[in-house]
C-alpha cells in the first residue's frame, strides 16, 4: 500500500488520524481513504483508540461543560502525536481555534490544547502545505463540483489545496460553483434546529450544483456531504456526493453518501 | 413599534417569510447588489485591510476610556453651544426629546435615519403625544407609508418590490396630486417621493437625525448619508437633535476618517458615501442658515453593562449592514423575522444583550456558524464567537429545551467513555444501517424529523471505522 | 437627567477602572497617502459628477454654458461668497445671491478644499455660505480651487475644522442618490440629482 515512504517504517513521521465522528460512524471508507493518502505521502498512520469526537456538537450548543468532558478525552488521545489530521475542516477549525478557548479559565489544560491547535490540520492542507506531496494517482472520470466548508475556507484556509490534488486525477473535469463561498445549510444541529432556513439554504446549493452540470459533488467534510446528499435525494437529482478523500484515493469505487 | 415578544415568534416567522414570494424576489437582489457592489468596491483599493485595522483600532482604544471620550464630547459640544443630554433608558430618550419639542411648541418634526429611534419606539410616542413625524429618507418613508418596521439597517425597505412601492404610493399620493401616472421606474417614484418630501422639510419645526459617530475632540455629531435628506433635516428646521447611543463617540476626526474609510466600502459599495456631514452646535451668530438650537441625547440602554464581558466587541459595529448583506440567514428570512430592531449577525449578537439571553434566544442561534459575517465585518467583529458566548449563557441559565440538554448530556457521556461509545455507536449503526434496506436512506425518521422533512437521511455504512480498525488483522 | 449622566459614567468607571485624561488615544493613522488634482477630478467622476477644469476668472460663463447644455433656464442662485466673480460678464445669466429657495433649479456653490483621496468637495458653512444652497436645488454648481486641494480626509479635515469648527463641515462626493427601491441606484433622490464642478486655476 506504501508507495513512496521514505526510510524505514521507524524513521517515517507519524500521524494521528482522527476520524470524526461523522467519518467513523456514516461513511468509514472516507476514513480508509485517509489513511491511504497518508502512507502513500510517507507517513506512518496511528489512530488512537481514545478518540471519540472533538466536542463541536456541545461547544457550538453552549453545553461547555460537556464539550470540555469531551475534548479533554480528545486531548489525552492525541497528545503524544507529531501530527493530528483529519478529514474535515470543521473539526479541524474545532481543534486549531477553539479548543484553547474552552478551557480558557483552566490554564494547564489552555496550554496542552494550544500545544496540539498548533499540530492539527485538515487532510488535503496537511498532505499540501506540511508535507508537500501532490503525488496523487487516482483516476475518476467524471464532471464534478466542489463544495467549500465554511470552517474549511474561513477558519483551516482550505481553498486551493483540494484543487490542487484534484487536478492531478485522471479524466476528472472540475466545475466550480457560482456561489463557492455561500453555507450550505448545514450547520451541525442548525439544520435541525431551524430545518426550515436550512432547507432553504440546501436548496440554493442543491440548485447551483446541477447547474454546473456536475454528475459528483466533492467536498472535504462529511456534515456538509450528508445535508447536500440528503438535499439531491429528496429532490431526485441523480448527482453523486463523495467525500475528496475517497476520490484522490481511488477508492471512488463504493457507493456515493446516497446511491443514485 | 418593536416590544421584543416577536423575536419568540422567529420559527414561525421565519416560515412565513420562506413563503412570501415578493420579499424573496426582493432579497434575491442582494447578490448582484449589495454583496458584488462590496466585492467590487474591496477589490479597488488595495489598502483594504490596512484601513479595517486602523478602523478596528481607532474604536477599540476608543472604548477601552469610553468615559473620558463622553465627558470630553460633552464638555466640547456645550462650550460650542450645543446641549447634550443622558438618557439610560428608551423611556427616558423619549421622554426628552418629548419635552424638547413640546416645550418649544413643535408640531412637525421631521427625521433623518436613525436606528437609535427604533430601539426607543420614538414615532409611536411622539404620535401619541400629537407630534407629526415625517420620515424623510426614501427607504423609511416607503415603511412609513406601509406602517411597518425597518427590515434592513441601511436600507430599511429592502423587503419591498418595486411593485409595492409603486401601489404605496398611488395610495397614498393620489390625494396630493404629485405625479401623473403611470410611474414605473424607480427614477419616477424617487422624483415623485423628492416632490412630495421637500415641501415637509420647510414646514418641520424641528430635525431629528441619528449619528453615525461623535467626535470628542470638536464635539460633533456625523452623519453619513446618500440622500441628501439629513443634511435638509439637520439645517432648514430652528431646532436639531441628534440621538446617538454612548459607544457612537470616537476621540478625533482623524479617527472618523479611519471608519469612513471602511464604512461605505462596506455598506453600499462606495468609496465614499455622497455625503458626510459634521455638525458642530448650533448656527454661528453670523451664519445666514442652520438651527438655532443643537441637542445631543446620548443614549446608554445597556450597552455600558457590556464592557468587559466577551459581547463587548459588538460595540466596535459601525452600522454598515455588511454582516446582513452577506448572511445566508437574513437572505433566506429578510430582516422582520428577526422580530426586534437590528436584524441579522449584528442583531443576533446585540440583541440579547439589550432585551436579555430569555427574550432573543432564538437569534444567536439561528445562525449555521458559516462565519461569512465576520469576513466581511469591516470592524473585525467576531460575529459568531459571540453567537457561541450567547448560546453558553442560554445553557447556563438552563433556558434551552429539556431534550436539548439531555441529548448533549448523554452524547457527552458516552463520548467520554470511548469503549462504551464505540459498542453503543457500533450497535446503534447496525441497526440503522440495516433497517435502510437497499435505497440506503431514511425518507423519515423520527427522532430528526426537522432532518428529514425536506431530506433524506442517508444510511450508515453498517460497520464503524474504529470497530474495523481495532480488528485489523 | 445629570442623575443618569453619574449613573452612566460611573457604570463605566467600573468597568473601565479610572484610566488617565491625560493620556489621550494617538490619532488614527492612515495608510492612504495619494492623490493630485487629477486624482481628484477622477475620483469625483467616478461619483457621479461631471468635472471641468477652468480659469479662475471664467467661472460665470461657464456656469451659462453648462445651463445652456442642460437646457436649463439661465437663473442660478449664487451663494454670497461668489458674489464678486464677476457675473456681469454674462449679462444674460440671471443671478440671485443669499439662501437658495424651493424654486431655485440651480445654485453655484463654493467648495473650500478638495479631497483627491475621495473625490470630495468640503462645504464649510459661514455667514456668506449657507448650507441650504448646496442642498436645496435640483443642480449643483460647485467652484473649488486647484490648490484647494488636499491629498487625504485627515488633512482636508483638519483645515476645514481650523481654529474652531464652524456648523456645518460637510464632503460632498457626487450627486443625491439612493438605492432603496429594489436596490437600483437612482440620482437625485433630495439634494442634487447633478453635481457639476469648476476646478478653477490661477
Amino acid at each position: 500500500m506504501v508507495v513512496s515512504a521514505p526510510g524505514s517504517e521507524s524513521d517515517r513521521a507519524c500521524v494521528g488520524l482522527f476520524v470524526t465522528c461523522l467519518a467513523d460512524l456514516f461513511r468509514p471508507s472516507v476514513a480508509w481513504a485517509s489513511v491511504t493518502l497518508l502512507e502513500r505521502a510517507g507517513f506512518r498512520v496511528e489512530v488512537p483508540k481514545g478518540q471519540t469526537c472533538c466536542g463541536q456538537p456541545a461547544y457550538n450548543s453552549g453545553d461547555l461543560r460537556t464539550a470540555r468532558r469531551v475534548a479533554r478525552g480528545f486531548l489525552d488521545a492525541f497528545e503524544p502525536f507529531e501530527y493530528v489530521v483529519a478529514p474535515s475542516g470543521s473539526c479541524a477549525g474545532m481543534l486549531r481555534l477553539h479548543l484553547g478557548r474552552l478551557f480558557a479559565s483552566e490554564p494547564e489544560e489552555a496550554a496542552r490544547a494550544e500545544r496540539l491547535a498548533g499540530r492539527t490540520h485538515e487532510l488535503t492542507s496537511f498532505l499540501v502545505d506540511v508535507a508537500g506531496w501532490t503525488e496523487i494517482s487516482a483516476t475518476f472520470p467524471h464532471r464534478v463540483t466542489y463544495h467549500d466548508s465554511c470552517s474549511s475556507l474561513r477558519e483551516m484556509a482550505v481553498r486551493d489545496q483540494p484543487r490542487t490534488l484534484l487536478a492531478r486525477v485522471d479524466g476528472l473535469e472540475l466545475v466550480e460553483l457560482p456561489d463557492r463561498d455561500a453555507c450550505c445549510g448545514f450547520g451541525g444541529t442548525f439544520c435541525v434546529k431551524y430545518p426550515d432556513i436550512s432547507t432553504k439554504m440546501v436548496s440554493d446549493k442543491t440548485a447551483s450544483i446541477a447547474g454546473t452540470g456536475a454528475d459528483t459533488v466533492l467536498a472535504g467534510d462529511l456534515g456538509c456531504l450528508l445535508n447536500i446528499a440528503g438535499r439531491l435525494a429528496r429532490e431526485g437529482r441523480p448527482i453523486a456526493c463523495r467525500h475528496v478523500a475517497e476520490v484522490l484515493a481511488g477508492a471512488a469505487d463504493t457507493d456515493p453518501v446516497v446511491p443514485v | 413599534m418593536f416590544d421584543g415578544r416577536e423575536i419568540a415568534q422567529f420559527p414561525e416567522a421565519s416560515a412565513r417569510a420562506l413563503g412570501d414570494e415578493n420579499l424573496q424576489a426582493a432579497l434575491r437582489l442582494l447578490g448582484e447588489g449589495f454583496q458584488a457592489r462590496r466585492t467590487d468596491a474591496v477589490e479597488r483599493f488595495s489598502e483594504f485591510e490596512d484601513a479595517r485595522d486602523a478602523a478596528v483600532d481607532a474604536k477599540r482604544r476608543t472604548l477601552r476610556q469610553l468615559h473620558h471620550h463622553l465627558e470630553a464630547f460633552e464638555a466640547r459640544c456645550q462650550e460650542q453651544g450645543g446641549v447634550v443630554h443622558w438618557a439610560e433608558t428608551p423611556a427616558d430618550a423619549r421622554q426628552i426629546v418629548l419635552e424638547l419639542l413640546t416645550s418649544r411648541g413643535v408640531r412637525v418634526l421631521s427625521k433623518g435615519k436613525t436606528m437609535v429611534a427604533e430601539e426607543i419606539g420614538l414615532n409611536g410616542f411622539l404620535e401619541e403625544h400629537g407630534i407629526e413625524v415625517v420620515e424623510t429618507d426614501l427607504g423609511e418613508y416607503i415603511i412609513q407609508l406601509a406602517e411597518e418596521v425597518p427590515s434592513h439597517i441601511i436600507a430599511p425597505a429592502i423587503h419591498k418590490t418595486m411593485p409595492q412601492v409603486v401601489e404605496l404610493f398611488r395610495q397614498h399620493h393620489d390625494k396630493l396630486k404629485a405625479a401623473p401616472f403611470p410611474r414605473r421606474t424607480p427614477a419616477d417614484l424617487v422624483a415623485e417621493a423628492r416632490t412630495v418630501l421637500r415641501r415637509r422639510y420647510l414646514e418641520a419645526d424641528a430635525g431629528l437625525t441619528g449619528a453615525n459617530f461623535l467626535v470628542a475632540d470638536t464635539g460633533s455629531s456625523v452623519i453619513v448619508t446618500n440622500e441628501g435628506n439629513g443634511d435638509l433635516t439637520q439645517t432648514l428646521p430652528r431646532l436639531h437633535i441628534v440621538l446617538a447611543t454612548i459607544e457612537k463617540v470616537v476621540p478625533t476626526l482623524a479617527d472618523g476618517a479611519a471608519i469612513l474609510r471602511v464604512l461605505a466600502r462596506s455598506a453600499t459599495g462606495q468609496d465614499m458615501s455622497a455625503y458626510t456631514t459634521i455638525s458642530t452646535g448650533p448656527r454661528r451668530s453670523t451664519d445666514i442658515d442652520g438651527p438655532s438650537e443643537y441637542h445631543v441625547v446620548l443614549l446608554d440602554n445597556g450597552r455600558s453593562s457590556l464592557l468587559g464581558t466577551p459581547a463587548e466587541e459588538v460595540l466596535r459595529c459601525i452600522r454598515c449592514g455588511a454582516c446582513m448583506n452577506h448572511c445566508p440567514v437574513y437572505g433566506a428570512v429578510g430582516g422582520h423575522a428577526y422580530g426586534w430592531v437590528y436584524p441579522g449577525p449584528i442583531g443576533a449578537a446585540l440583541t440579547p444583550a439589550l432585551l436579555g439571553v430569555e427574550a432573543a434566544r432564538h437569534l444567536p442561534n439561528a445562525s449555521s456558524l458559516c462565519g461569512r459575517c465576520e469576513e466581511v465585518c469591516p470592524m473585525r467583529i467576531p460575529l459568531p464567537k459571540i453567537f457561541r458566548y450567547w448560546r453558553a449563557k442560554e445553557h447556563e441559565a438552563r433556558l434551552n429545551t429539556v431534550r436539548a440538554r439531555l441529548a448533549l448530556a448523554l452524547w457527552g457521556w458516552l463520548a467520554a467513555h470511548p469503549r462504551l461509545y464505540r459498542l453503543g455507536t457500533g450497535a446503534a449503526m447496525w441497526i440503522l444501517s440495516r433497517l435502510a434496506g437497499r435505497s440506503r436512506r431514511y425518507r423519515n425518521l423520527i427522532l430528526a424529523n426537522g432532518w428529514t422533512r425536506s431530506r433524506d437521511f442517508p444510511a450508515p455504512a453498517g460497520r464503524t471505522f474504529l470497530n474495523s480498525w481495532n480488528r485489523r488483522p | 437627567m445629570s442623575a443618569a449622566r453619574e449613573r452612566i459614567l460611573g457604570r463605566l468607571r467600573d468597568r473601565l477602572g479610572e484610566g488617565s485624561q491625560e493620556s489621550p488615544c494617538p490619532p488614527a493613522t492612515s495608510s492612504v497617502r495619494a492623490g493630485d488634482v487629477d486624482v481628484f477630478c477622477r475620483r469625483l467622476e467616478a461619483a457621479g459628477a461631471t468635472v471641468e477644469r477652468i480659469p479662475e476668472d471664467s467661472v460665470p460663463q461657464a456656469v451659462a454654458q453648462y445651463l445652456a447644455q442642460r437646457n436649463l433656464a439661465a437663473r442660478v442662485r449664487v451663494s454670497p461668497a461668489l458674489a464678486k466673480l464677476g457675473w456681469d460678464a454674462e449679462p444674460l445669466l440671471e443671478t440671485a445671491f443669499g439662501i437658495a429657495e424651493l424654486d431655485d433649479a440651480a445654485a453655484v456653490v463654493p467648495a473650500v478644499l478638495g479631497v483627491a483621496e475621495t473625490g470630495s468637495l468640503v462645504h464649510v458653512s459661514a455667514g456668506d455660505n449657507p448650507t441650504t444652497n448646496h442642498f436645496l436645488p435640483d443642480h449643483a454648481i460647485a467652484v473649488v480651487a486647484e490648490e484647494a486641494v488636499c491629498a487625504d480626509l485627515e488633512t482636508a479635515f483638519s483645515a476645514a475644522s481650523g481654529s474652531a469648527m464652524p456648523r456645518t463641515v460637510c464632503l460632498i462626493t457626487g450627486p443625491s442618490r439612493t438605492g432603496d427601491i429594489e436596490q437600483r441606484i437612482e440620482l437625485g433622490a433630495h439634494g442634487p440629482r447633478s453635481l457639476h464642478v469648476l476646478v478653477t486655476k490661477k
